[in-house]
Parts: C-alpha cells; structure tokens; sequence
C-alpha cells in the first residue's frame, strides 16, 4: 500500500545541508503494523510527516496504493491525504475551545459529508471509544488517556486507510 | 532603603527602553498613537478652555449680561431692534451701565498720508459700550455725548493693533485728523491691547475690529426698525438674574404697548419676541459652543479609539512576555516588582507620546483658528493647563489602557506559563479581551466614519445646487462707497461709470457690470410686493444693476429685457424680477408689464423683465423674491442706504484666463483714488468660501475618521497577528487533520471580519444620533432661510452604508496579511514543538 524508494529529506541551516531521512527504502502492506524505532533524532517525525503529506520538501518516489505522491502537487496530496490518512499526535494537539463531539468531528468538517451524516458518524465513533458521557467536556476538562483517546477517535473517525501514530504515548503518565 | 528602590526603578527603566528599542515597530506605532490621539484632544481642549471656559477678560465678568429682544428658544444673543434698544435704555432699573453696539463690523476705507487708501474693520458702539464693559482707552478718551448724537462731530477711537501698524505707535495720535470714507474724523483714543474683540463682517467670516465709531442711534437710521444691534449690560450691585429677568419681561409688556408694531415680527410659530438676558459669556460663545463642544466629543472619540488600540498593542505584548514575567516570578520577583516593571514601559510611551502631543497640539492650534469658519472669540492664554491637561491624559490612558490588560498575566500561575500553557488556540480570557477592545474600537470608529460620511454628503450635496450664475472666468471687485461724498445717486453712478467704462476697454474683457450686493453676499431687503395686491405684500431682496448685469453673470433672461442704458432718472422707473417673484405674484400669466411697489407710498415700478433665480445668501436657502433695480433710477435716499449698509461689487467676465487684478485697481483708483479695492476675487471663490463651514466640517470629521479607521485597521492587523501567531499549533492541527490553505484563510478572515460586523452593529446603532448633532452644527454656519437644516443634509441611511463599507473593506485589508500569514503555515513547523 506505502512504498518508499530512495527517499530523502534534508534541512538547510545556513550552508549547511542536515540530512534527517537518505535513501529510505519501505514497504508496507495493507492491514500490516509498523512501528519506527530509534534515539531522538533519529528522523521518526519527519518520516510520519512525510508519510502524512504534512511535508512536501523531499524527494524520491512515494507510491500510496497506484498513486504516484512525488508527482503529484500540494493540492492533490492534502486531498489524498484528507481521504485516506489519519494521525494521531504524542501532544494529541485537541483544539481547546472545541468540545469533546468537535474534535471529533473536524476532520469531517474538512470534507463535503453532510451535515446529518457527519452527526451521525461522530455520535458511532464516540459510542465505539465508549466517550459518550465525554462528548460535551472541552479538553482541559479530560485527563491525558482521555484526551489521548479523543485524538486517537479523531485520526480514525473517517476511516483512514493508513492510520499514523507519532509516539501517542510518549506524553501519557505509566502506571 | 529609598536608594535600593531607586536604583531598581532605573533598572526597571533602562530595561523598559531597551524592550522598547528592541521592538521598533511597537513602540513607534504606540507613541505616534498616542501623540495623535493627544495631539489632536489637547488642540480641540486648548480652544474650549481659551473660549468656553476661561472668563471674560473684563473686570466683573460675572455681572455683564447680554440683553436681547429675541424669540422664546432662541440660542443665548443680545440682538436688539434699534427701538427696543432705545427703550430698555431708557426704561431699565437694573442696569448700572447698558452699551450698544452694531451687529458686525462693516468695511471703511481708511486713507493714508501717501495717497493711498485701504479698506479696514469698523464696529459702531454707543458711549456706553466700553464703560460697561469696565475699559477705558490706554490713549485719550471714550466719545463724549455730542459725538454720539445723530450728525455729532466725527470721532473715532483706534485698535491698538491699527495704532501701531499705521501710526507708528504715535502717542500723539489723540485728537488729530484721520481720513475715513473720504471724510475728517477726530482721534479720540486709543484702545488697550488687551482688548481684541472678534466679529462676524459676513456669513461665516470672522474679523478683527480696527476702529471703533460712534453709533449715533436715531430712529432715522435706516436700519433703526430691524434688529440690527447688539446690547451689553453691567448689573447693579445686588441685582440678581432672576430679578432682572422678571424686570425685562414687565418690560416687554410696555416695549408692545408703546411700539405695536414689532407684534407683526412672529416667527414660524407665531411667537413673539421678548426681552431675554443671558451672561455675556454665554452670549459670546453660544455661536461656537455647540461645534466646539462636538469637536471636543469627536476627538476624545478618536482619543478612545487610540487607547483601545494601545490597549490591543499592549494586550498582545504583554501576553507575549507571559513566560518573561513567569520566569521572573519564579526567580522572586513579587507582582508589585513586576507591575512597576510593566509601568516603566507604560510611563515611557506616556511622556513621549504627551511630549509629541502636546508639540502636535501647539502647532494645530492656529490653523485651526485660521481655518475655522466661525468667529472664535479672542483666546485666553492657557499653556500651562494645556501642557498639564496633555500630561494628565497621557498618564492616565497609558496606566489604564496599558497596564490593566497586562494584570491578568501577573495573576497567572508561573508554573503553568513557564510549561508552555500546554493549550492550542489562545487562552478564552486573552482571546475575548482582546476581541471586546477590538469591537469597541470598530463601534466608535464607525460613528465617526458615519459623521464624516453624512457631513461630507451635506457638503458634496450643497457644493452641487446650482449659483444661478457662470462662474467661470468670472471675477469680482468689492469697493465700499460710504461717506458723504456717496450719499446722492449722482457721485455714485458717475462712479461706478468711470470704472465700467475703463474696464471695458481693457483687452480680455468680455462683459463688465455693477451690482450692490452680488449672489451669495449680503444685500438689501423691502418689504413690498405687487401694486394694488397688499395682501400678496412680504419680504423681498432688493438689488441696484447696471444694464448687462444679468448677461455678466450668465443669469438667463426668461422673459422680457435687461435693463439698459435708456433706463435712466428720466425714464419711467423699471424692474426684473427673479422668477420665484414671477410665479409668486402673477401665477400662470406673464408678469411683463406689471407693477411693484416697494413700501406703501413708494412710486410704482414697471417690470421689464424675468430673469432666472440666484441665491441670495446661501446655497443651502429656497430663491427668495428678488427685483432688480436699474442703478440709474435709484433716488438718492435709497442709495445713501445701500452705500451705507452693503459694498458694490464690479463683476468683469474675461474670454479666457487674463490678470486683471491691477486693470481693476487702475480703474478704481482712476475713478476715486480714495476708494480701495476691498475685495477682488473670482466669482467661484466666492461660492465656495458661501460653503466654507459645512467643508471645514466635513474635512475635519473626514480627517477624524480617517485617523480613526487608520488605528482600527492597525489595531486589527495587531489583533489578527498575535492571534495567528497564538493559533499556529491549532491551524497546524487542522491543517494535519484535512483543511486546506483557503479554508484557514477563511478561518481568520471571518474571525475579523465578525469582530468588525459587531462593532459595525453597535456603532451603526450609536450612529442614529449623528444626522441630529450633524445638523445642529451646521445650523449654526449655513443659512437656510427657514428651510430646516435636515433638508441640506445628505441621507442618513446612505452615509451609515458607506460608513459600514468602508469600515468592512478596511477590516478586510488588515485581516488579509495575517490571515495570509496563516495559510502559509506548514504543519510539519506547527507540530514540531512534539
């Protein structure tokens, strides 16, 4: 479903070139789980940005089913990337003056689904992560699992094909 | 103890002005809105305090009261008809002292000893004038009583500004000659500096007297039966208002029952006029005191709408320097360290923006009083209060409109600022503070864009309505025949003879004619109508021409003939009639033929012609009944009174653009080298200086406004860019969950653009007062005859669009940067903060 040939990505700092991600090679399959390891620095971000057309300054091919992403421009891959990406954050990044049932529902906000429709699909997603009783609370009303959890029904209320998940627990407390 | 806190305000300080080094735009934006805002306060509060509100610089000002014979309702005066002056005079137990005076002043024409004659500035008073008023001449005497008897020796008492510009300061002035109108006039004195008295000579004009001549009172005067004077008065001691208003009312009754006749003078609705007093101080200032006070009420308008824009920029800088203040905190600094640290920063801004502002103020000062069209009343000085009132609203708008936004940050918890705040989008207190300054800025901004819009409309509106003259290559020569020598029709016509047949010969000259009292200026009224129809008898304006007068002007012919050179003292006396005239006198059938009488035993005239219609007096008034007179058949009782009263204009129509200053010069001076040219201009000057007041409105409201929209639109900018810079992780997230640059556009787009739509509401509401106060300001400049005010100005609902129109674009355009800025946000340096 993703394939990744000979990726690259790079930030300039001055005259220098800082190389973050050289000749990534990736594949993966539909309905298989991924996970990327290693120190800070490493290039983890930057890869899930680039793999969540957040980022567009690279280069090197990218195959996202049959769809060419390194020839498409930045329109046509915000648009594939609305359809089939979601993300979840490691700062869950919930916008703070949205209740619980809104954040949820932006994604679809972003997208011609009507009105009706879209109710209907977050009141199905806040029942199936068992948040009903939360769908009213702002952000700063829930604890960080709880928060976590409204990112995580966020990135997957549209059924995303490839779902992406940026360290989602790294700000979670352990037990 | 006192050297420790001393030392850490100058710390503070010198930290403050680094801080504000190091953000150039800031601090330039903030002290140039406050040097405007208090610039512009402190130059409107300079002329209220000179004028309303510092005393009369006479001695017992409290005591001086204006007495008036006037209409119930009427705005504090002291008009007086020459018989109810004489009456109250003689009649009156609670006056020490009453002065009378002509209202205005009226042009002399003053020779010199070299040969030369210029015109200068005349005020006519009784002898009681300035014993009232408690002055006496710093040189010489007041009149004595024979020189205030109707054909009392000639006296005059000089200005001490006349006295030095043309006699040298010459302290031997008292009781020599000087040439007035071609006459001998005594010197009787010289009046103090301190004594600057200004008038209105014309509509709208305001003038300093020069010289200052017996009144000469008598009921032969010709101007003795209309209210055409002005009383003063000093209170006996013990007197009260209340008392001598209760005098002056007993005394109407009498003033009626010894002259009937002023119960014909009712106005609109059918009152009669009686004896009213006021204190001098409100007589003197009631002419300026509503536009002054409006003013006053439209600048601290912009003065608000300048501290709520400091309030913006303060707000946005202060929550920016959240985490400085926490670290701070954490490090021990208390609030009240940290209030007086934020203070140094408001006291500095402070006294640079009052030390501009009151720089700005002292040089708007006089071109204010240069350009206003209103006679302001002599200023008193008042520096030091201006200085202190500029340094107080500093201090107090920068404190307050400054510091109380920043106070919310010191009452926040250090720790939670120093973890980031931990929140996307800005917190819901700074957001709606900043959003609540921003809309009260937009409401006020918009009454006074809709002020500017409506005054503006009015003015456009009166600058459109026709003259009923060609303007073009059209210019005017003013000259003033007083004195004996002009009193006969004979000197007069031979005058103005020598002068058109000169100024006909000059190359360029197309057409020449003479009038006496050109459109749009003053001129004589009758009372009269057509012979043998008393019943159609009323006001009417009269006007002496001389043949081609009307194709001068370019004033059509409708029917009938101008008036020619046949028409002369041997002729049978003639007229043209304006048009209004026409259809009022002799509806539906031709007026040619008929007759008017001026007065009930005055000789028919025939009328000859009917011309188009002009305005009299203003643009803004309906055409009023007009005749014209051939300057040839005018007896010499009639000219005596309009030499003595209005000067006669010589109107020259050019082919093209020719100078004809010095030809006209030379042809007067030729004629009577005692007559100076008291005016010479072009026909268009004139009306546009008849439309001066609603344009020196309508361009100061204009200049408010567009002070005001520059400090909302700066003000939004400010806003909408903190506000994007607080919201890049949240329209980074949004971005990242699926919205496009267009929709985030959008997004800030329509966050200002309802902040303004807001402020728009409120202020379109609040602006439902404007056309009232619009109106009584321009009432107080533009004659209307009767008409109403409202009918001159221009739609109310249009000027609330335009208003709201301007007010949206300029939201757009200062929205459109940031909200730009935050489309070109990349989520991936959003989000990276992770």
């Amino acid at each position: 479903m993703v394939e990744l040939n000979n990726l690259e990505r790079s930030y300039k700092t001055g005259h220098m070139e800082t190389w973050v991600l050289r000749r990534i090679n990736l594949r993966i399959s539909e309905g298989e789980f991924v996970t990327v390891m290693g120190p800070s620095g490493a290039g983890k971000s930057s890869l899930m940005n680039v793999l969540a057309m957040l980022d567009d300054q690279w280069r090197g091919e990218f195959m996202f089913d049959d769809a060419a992403v390194h020839t498409m421009n930045r329109k046509q891959r915000a648009d594939l990337a609305r359809r089939r990406i979601g993300m979840v954050f490691q700062s869950y990044h919930l916008l703070d003056d949205l209740t619980v049932a809104e954040n949820i529902d932006l994604p679809l906000s972003y997208k011609d689904i009507p009105r009706p429709e879209r109710q209907a699909m977050v009141a199905d997603t806040l029942d199936r992560f068992n948040i009903v009783g939360k769908k009213d609370l702002f952000p700063s009303q829930l604890s960080g699992g709880q928060q976590q959890l409204v990112g995580i029904a966020r990135a997957v209320i549209h059924k995303p094909a490839l779902l992406l998940a940026d360290e989602p627990t790294g700000n979670l407390q352990s037990a | 103890m006192i050297g420790t806190t001393m030392n850490s305000i100058m710390q503070d300080l010198r930290y403050a002005l680094r801080q504000l080094r190091k953000a150039p735009g800031f601090t330039i934006t903030a002290v140039l809105t406050l040097a405007l805002g208090i610039g512009a306060t402190t130059a409107i509060y300079r002329v209220v305090q000179g004028v309303l509100l510092a005393p009369l610089p006479y001695p017992q000002p409290d005591r001086l009261v204006g007495v008036a014979f006037t209409f119930p309702q009427e705005k504090p005066n002291s008009e007086q008809a020459g018989g109810s002056a004489d009456f109250l005079k003689g009649h009156n137990r609670s006056f020490e002292s009453v002065g009378i005076s002509v209202d205005g002043t009226s042009g002399v024409n003053l020779a010199t000893g070299d040969g030369h004659a210029f015109q200068i500035a005349s005020m006519k008073i009784d002898r009681g004038y300035f014993p009232t008023l408690g002055v006496q001449p710093m040189l010489g005497r007041n009149f004595s009583t024979e020189e205030d008897l109707a054909n009392g020796p000639k006296a005059v008492l000089l200005s001490y500004l006349l006295w030095k510009r043309e006699f040298n300061g010459d302290k031997n002035i008292v009781n020599k000659i000087v040439r007035l109108n071609e006459e001998s006039y005594t010197v009787a004195g010289v009046m103090p500096a301190s004594l600057s008295v200004a008038s209105e000579s014309a509509p709208g004009v305001a003038s300093t007297v020069d010289i200052w001549q017996p009144l000469q009172l008598s009921v032969k005067d010709p101007g003795y039966a209309g209210d055409n004077y002005n009383m003063v008065a000093r209170l006996r001691d013990g007197v009260n208002p209340l008392q001598v208003q209760q005098e002056l009312t007993a005394l109407t009754a009498a003033f009626y029952k010894q002259s009937p006749f002023y119960q014909q003078w009712t106005n609109s609705a059918k009152a009669t006029r009686g004896f009213r007093a006021w204190p001098l101080q409100q007589v003197v200032v009631s002419g300026v005191q509503t536009s002054l006070l409006t003013m006053l009420g439209a600048v601290f308008a912009v003065l608000l709408i300048a501290c709520l824009n400091l309030a913006v920029l303060m707000t946005a800088r202060t929550w920016r320097r959240a985490r400085e203040m926490a670290i701070r905190s954490a490090l021990g600094a208390s609030r009240r360290n940290l209030l007086r640290l934020l203070m140094c920063e408001s006291l500095a801004l402070a006294l640079a923006g009052g030390a501009l502002g009151l720089w700005l103020s002292r040089l708007a000062v006089p071109v204010l009083l240069r350009t206003a069209p209103m006679p302001i009343p002599p200023m008193q000085s008042g520096g030091w209060l201006a200085a202190g009132f500029a340094l107080l609203i500093a201090c107090v708008t920068t404190l307050i409109f400054g510091l109380l936004p920043g106070w919310s940050v010191l009452r926040r918890d250090a720790g939670y600022a120093l973890q980031g705040g931990g929140q996307i989008g800005g917190s819901a207190y700074q957001a709606k503070m900043g959003d609540r300054l921003m809309i009260v800025q937009v409401a006020v901004a918009m009454v006074l864009l809709s002020a500017s819009s409506l005054l503006l409309g009015s003015f456009l509106k009166l600058r459109s309505v026709s003259s009923g003259v060609v303007a073009e290559h059209l210019t005017v020569a003013q000259v003033t025949l007083k004195g004996g020598a002009y009193a006969n029709a004979l000197h007069t016509n031979q005058f103005i003879g020598k002068v058109l047949g000169e100024l006909k010969r000059y190359p360029g000259v197309q057409r020449v004619a003479a009038v006496n009292g050109l459109p749009l200026d003053r001129g004589l009224n009758f009372g009269g109508g057509p012979l043998g129809h008393p019943d159609a008898e009323g006001h009417m304006e009269f006007r002496a021409v001389t043949p081609g007068y009307f194709q001068t002007m370019g004033i059509p012919v409708l029917s009938g003939r101008d008036v020619a050179e046949e028409d002369n003292a041997t002729s049978v006396p003639v007229v043209v009639i304006s048009e209004t005239a026409a259809r009022k006198w002799w509806p539906g059938h031709s007026a040619i033929g008929e007759e008017v009488q001026l007065g009930k035993n005055a000789p028919p005239l025939r009328v000859i012609g009917v011309v188009s219609d002009t305005h009299s007096r203003s643009l803004a008034e309906s055409p009023q009944v007009m005749i014209y007179a051939p300057f040839a058949q005018v007896s010499d009782h009639l000219m005596k009174v309009i030499n003595g009263w209005f000067p006669t204009t010589f109107a020259v129509r050019l082919s093209g653009n020719v100078d004809i200053a010095t030809a006209v010069q030379r042809a007067i001076a030729n004629a009577d080298p005692d007559i100076p040219v008291a005016k010479l201009t072009t026909m268009q000057t004139v009306i546009d200086n008849s439309v001066a007041a609603p344009r020196f409105f309508s361009y100061l409201a204009g200049g408010f406004a567009a002070f005001a929209l520059l400090l909302t639109m700066i003000g939004l900018f400010g806003l909408m860019s903190y506000q994007v810079t607080q919201r890049t992780r949240e329209i980074g997230v949004r971005l990242a969950v699926g919205a496009d640059r267009g929709q985030i556009l959008l997004l800030i787009l329509r966050r200002s653009l309802v902040l303004a739509l807001t402020g728009l509401l409120i202020g379109a509401i609040a602006s439902l007062a404007v056309p009232k106060l619009a109106g009584s300001v321009l009432a107080d400049y533009v004659f209307t005859g009767g008409k109403g005010i409202s009918s001159l100005l221009s739609s109310g609902p249009t000027a609330l669009i335009l208003a709201a129109a301007a007010m949206l674009v300029a939201a757009f355009a200062a929205s459109y940067l940031p909200a730009h800025r935050a489309a070109s946000i990349e989520p991936t340096e959003a989000l990276r903060t992770e």
